[in-house]
């Protein structure tokens, strides 16, 4: 009996190790590399975030991207507001080191930030109650002029309300009487050339 | 809640009564297939018991295993498995000279990986085991055994995923157990 159970055990062992196989090379490919795949960098100081890429190489050759991984980082907050690699001015002019690591791995590159020089408030025609789209223009230092989106801040007074949509648009809603509307640019940060707040006055009789 | 109290009590008085420590030593061949990637793992399976219980009944088993790697998976150089395991063991009497016997159990382990990133992977695991003991006295007996493990191994961290494999392991033990 027990001669039997061995010689079936050893029997089944000895099948069980011939069928098995072992798998020779990896099957999961390790990182190769990462990279960002933007070159060094320029952005206007009032423009809306721009979106960074960056991706790895595996062993196998093959790519992905990894915009959304924590391993981003930014050598100067105080000039450059960074999440997921996503990028916008925090100040007007200056430049910082954008770069991705993770493990021995690591790339970056510079992001400078080209500087506004000169704005000013569309003069639309606001004369009667009612909402109107408020604008900023600006001149940047390479000449350059755009419509502003960010840094700015709208104030007005005289009950006048102002919201500002996602896509940077403000609309004000203007009641009968004078009514100031105040831009000011980088209100929070301290920029080496600050640019004067500029006010508007409209009358609506 | 007073019958189970009672029978709970009886049980374990029986249990204290007759139970043994006992230790074990099983060797084994294994087969590992992994659910979602094509890789397969093949070699020897080492394990060391002990437990406490009744042979023609149940028993408690803690387990330390040790399966040695022929195969590249996760790393160009995947080292051995560890594992720790604890199992309930229910054997039956049929009153021949063999004891048929069931075994559940879960664990955890471990294999050390040369990834950029990782170095080890942590594994939990769930068994079911049949086999048989072959008593030879009142203290010694020997083992056969079939063991189906589910491995679930912690996450690969690729940077772009976190991807978790599963794993079935197939092993077949023969061995001993020595009881007190």
């Amino acid at each position: 009996m027990k001669k039997t159970i061995y010689s079936l055990f050893i029997l089944l062992v000895m099948i069980f190790t011939a069928c098995g196989e072992n798998t020779k090379a990896p099957v999961i490919a390790d990182i190769a590399s990462i990279q960002i795949d933007d070159n060094n960098l320029s952005i206007y100081s009032t423009d809306e975030a721009q979106t960074l890429t960056a991706s790895v190489t595996y062993t196998d050759s093959t790519t992905a991207q990894i915009n959304d991984a924590d391993i981003w980082n930014n050598s100067d907050y105080d000039v450059l507001y960074m999440y997921n690699g996503s990028v916008s001015a925090a100040s007007n002019g200056g430049s910082s080191t954008v770069g991705i690591s993770y493990g021995r791995f690591s790339d970056e590159i510079n992001v400078s930030v080209i500087k506004l020089t000169d704005f000013n408030i569309s003069s639309d025609d606001i004369n009667a109650t009612g909402d109107y789209i408020l604008e900023a223009t600006g001149t940047f230092e390479d000449n350059t002029s755009k419509v502003i989106k960010t840094n700015l801040v709208w104030t007005a007074d005289n009950g006048a309300v102002i919201s500002v949509d996602e896509n940077y648009v403000a609309t004000i809603t203007i009641l009968s009487g004078d009514t100031n509307v105040t831009a000011t640019l980088f209100e929070e940060t301290n920029t080496s050339a600050p640019l004067a707040p500029i006010t508007k006055t409209y009358t609506v009789n | 809640m007073k019958s189970f109290i009672i029978i709970f009590a009886l049980l374990s008085s029986t249990l204290f009564a007759e139970s043994k420590v006992y230790f074990g030593l099983d060797y084994g061949s294994f087969n590992e297939n992994f659910k979602s990637l094509d890789a397969e793992s093949s070699s020897e399976a080492m394990r060391l018991k002990v437990g406490y219980g009744i042979r023609e009944e149940y028993s408690v088993e803690v387990s330390f295993d040790s399966l040695n790697n022929d195969s590249k998976i996760f790393s160009n150089n995947d080292s051995k498995k560890y594992g720790l395991n604890i199992a309930v063991v229910k054997a039956f009497d049929l009153n021949m000279y063999l004891l048929p016997y069931f075994k559940a159990g879960f664990g955890a382990g471990y294999i050390n990986i040369d990834r950029e990133v990782q170095s080890k992977l942590n594994y939990g695991s769930f068994s079911a085991e049949v086999g048989t003991l072959i008593p030879i006295n009142e203290y010694f007996d020997l083992a056969l055994a079939y063991n189906y493990k589910n491995l679930s191994y912690e996450s690969v961290d690729t940077i772009a995923d976190k991807v978790k494999y599963e794993s079935n392991v197939d092993t077949f033990y023969f061995g001993f157990n020595i009881r007190y």
